[in-house]
């Protein structure tokens, strides 16, 4: 069983902070991590013993810095989509190149995705993918499974603490919530064996894939950022005449 | 010249570190408190190599040299001291002595088990009357046949309690003493004659048990005798000159972990109506912090480096020892100045990083020997001998 984890590079939270007074967000230190929910995604992958997980990233040294990582943690195969760091590709390109990667190693199962992304909303890509190639698409998926005789299994929530496991009968696209596990620790030797293999990552140019780039321009353009105003603490009201302050400060208000 | 680590070692540390965040920092109050590690988390750590760090992937070790070793103890002297001692007595000179001068039979029969934490190491050096003047030794192998037979004792032995298997120095040769008559065996602590003391209660390293060593005339193959017979002296203090590379690393780590909290709590406390960040009696300590972790930092990494490079290394170890020391125990020092009455609750970090780091100045040489190395390597370069 073929399982596709699709990893994205973003700013570790950890290395900017956010000011609101000046609308501006500070750069402290240039670092990059897994999207946490795609780690997850990852997990949920590396916890099929009887599967075979590829990881793919899209992007420039970041991405293929953290297909290294997703190697030493254990996946058998990685594909770095090489693509100049200043070319960030709209979900809809991801989609494009994705679909291609898909093409190109022939038999994939499932394909796994973080389902919320920390540094822009391209939370679009697995549903995209998913019509794209005419497969299912599977929400707030928790684990996955490999069920006897029915391929791979999706363990979904259904209700507030109700969970289902269910079977796509066939490929489809899943979107794995945040923290839904524990990613695993990289044991010490893998790390220093498949970092100092220059071929732990396989590379792909988008001529290999039968892309260009003006194909895959972003179909919309940032013109410029602003933030939400910062939420203020509400007000504990205790006592017999809470009702009552409280219709008096609505009133006031 | 080049001071960024490998990729590779970019990504052990982000491991390393992560791991200990994670699952060594939350609990090391209770390690402290209780006096003993959980044998889950050990084990946990031995599944991912940090049993056998340094060591070449054909013993099963992770193969990260000493640099990555340095590494691996910084980042664990920041989360819990006390593991830290557990695995620096265990890699650094216990399965170190093997590593350097073992046969390649007894290095295949041994390191694949403490690479991956199944067997914890010590190594036995100190006894009741040899302190400083390791040559000093008193416990006694003689040759019986294909064996020998060890007897005497053992004192302030790191990891005693828990070790299944001790790198030992003992007497071969009376007549030669310490320099050509002390031979370094492998024991495998349930043989027969062999027991361990109660934990020594200590100042701080609650989690690290330290205990007394007993040999009543347990048989020991002669296979199991590290390096040649006679030249044991010579193995322990090649051991001991590479083990301060990593001590001084794990004191990186205490300094640097007083550092970051100071740096948290400053931010945080208010006096006079500002953080205590805005006062210069504070940011004078964190600036001087800063600049003395960093020296250490560079000096620590250089000889990491010179170790594996094949450089010579033996005077700037001591160094690592000695400045390493005597930085943790000052920027903590600071530290706890900075955080008051806090740094000396029992529940807060401090307490116990402060009664931890006491140690570094004494065990593994103490800081007076680490001078007199650093001196006699200086003075050789003049043509004087210092004499012993």
């Amino acid at each position: 069983m073929n399982i596709l984890v699709v990893l994205r590079a973003v700013r570790d939270p950890a290395g900017f902070t956010v000011n609101r007074k000046a609308q501006k967000v500070f750069i402290n230190r240039e670092r990059f991590i897994i999207n946490p929910a795609d780690r997850n995604a990852l997990e949920a992958g590396l916890q099929v013993t009887a599967g075979s997980v590829t990881a793919v990233a899209l992007g420039g040294e970041t991405a293929g810095e953290v297909l290294r990582q997703a190697r030493a943690a254990g996946a058998a195969r990685a594909i770095w989509v090489r693509l100049p760091d200043a070319a960030p590709l709209d979900a809809g390109g991801a989609t494009a190149v994705l679909q291609r990667v898909i093409g190109h190693i022939g038999s994939v199962d499932l394909v796994l995705l973080g389902a919320e992304v920390l540094d822009a909303d391209l939370a679009q890509v697995g549903p995209r993918l998913a019509a794209a190639l005419d497969w299912p698409f599977m929400e707030e998926v928790y684990q996955t499974r490999a069920l006897p005789e029915a391929g791979l299994g999706l363990v979904v929530r259904a209700a507030a603490g109700e969970y289902r496991l269910a079977s796509a009968g066939g490929p489809a696209v899943a979107g794995v919530v945040r923290d839904c596990n524990k990613p695993r620790f990289a044991p010490a030797a893998r790390i220093i064996t498949l970092y100092q293999d220059p071929r732990a990552v396989e590379q792909l140019s988008l001529a290999e894939l039968g892309l260009d780039e003006p194909q895959l321009s972003p179909a919309t353009t940032i013109r410029g950022e602003s933030f939400p105003p910062e939420r203020t603490l509400g007000q504990m009201l205790a006592g017999d005449d809470a009702p009552h302050e409280l219709a008096r400060a609505l009133k006031e208000s | 010249m080049d001071f960024t680590l490998s990729p590779e070692h970019v990504a052990l540390r982000q491991m390393i570190r992560e791991f200990c965040e994670q699952e060594l920092a939350p609990r090391a109050k209770e390690v402290d408190r209780t006096g003993q590690q959980d044998p889950a988390i050990l084990r946990w750590m031995g599944e991912l190599g940090m049993f056998g760090i340094p060591f070449a992937q054909e013993y099963g070790g992770a193969g990260a040299g000493e640099i990555g070793y340095c590494i691996l103890m910084e980042e664990l002297d920041k989360a819990c001291p006390s593991t830290s001692t557990i695995i620096g007595a265990h890699i650094g000179i216990a399965a170190m002595s093997l590593y350097l001068d073992g046969s390649e039979e007894l290095k295949h029969r041994y390191l694949p088990d403490l690479c991956a934490g199944r067997k914890i190491g010590a190594f036995g050096l100190t006894e009741p009357g040899a302190g400083s003047d390791a040559a000093g030794i008193q416990l006694r192998a003689t040759l019986e046949g294909d064996s020998y037979f060890l007897d005497g004792q053992k004192m302030w032995i790191t990891n005693g309690p828990i070790a299944d298997l001790v790198m030992v120095l003992a007497v071969t040769d009376p007549a030669l003493g310490a320099r050509g008559g002390a031979t370094c065996f492998v024991v495998e602590t349930d043989w027969p004659g062999f027991s361990a003391g109660k934990p020594e209660k200590k100042m701080g390293l609650h989690g690290s048990p330290t205990s007394l060593l007993n040999f009543d005339e347990v048989r020991v193959p002669k296979e199991n005798v590290i390096g040649q017979v006679g030249l044991g002296f010579v193995t322990f203090m090649k051991t001991l000159d590479i083990g301060r590379v990593s001590l001084g690393a794990a004191t990186l780590g205490g300094a640097s972990a007083a550092l970051d909290t100071s740096l948290r709590w400053v931010k945080a406390r208010s006096q006079f109506g500002r953080p205590i960040a805005q006062m210069q009696s504070i940011q004078f300590k964190l600036a001087d912090m800063a600049a003395e972790i960093e020296a250490l930092r560079s000096l620590v990494y250089r000889t990491a480096w010179l170790v594996d490079t094949g450089r010579p290394f033996v005077r700037e170890a001591g160094m690592c020892k000695l400045l390493g020391s005597e930085t943790a125990s000052r920027c903590i020092d600071r530290a706890l100045q900075i955080h008051g009455a806090l740094g000396l609750s029992r529940d807060f970090t401090l307490e116990h990083g402060w009664r931890d780091a006491r140690i570094a100045e004494i065990f593994e040489g103490t800081n007076e020997i680490q001078r007199i190395v650093i001196a006699s390597e200086l003075l050789q370069e003049i043509g004087v001998r210092i004499r012993p």
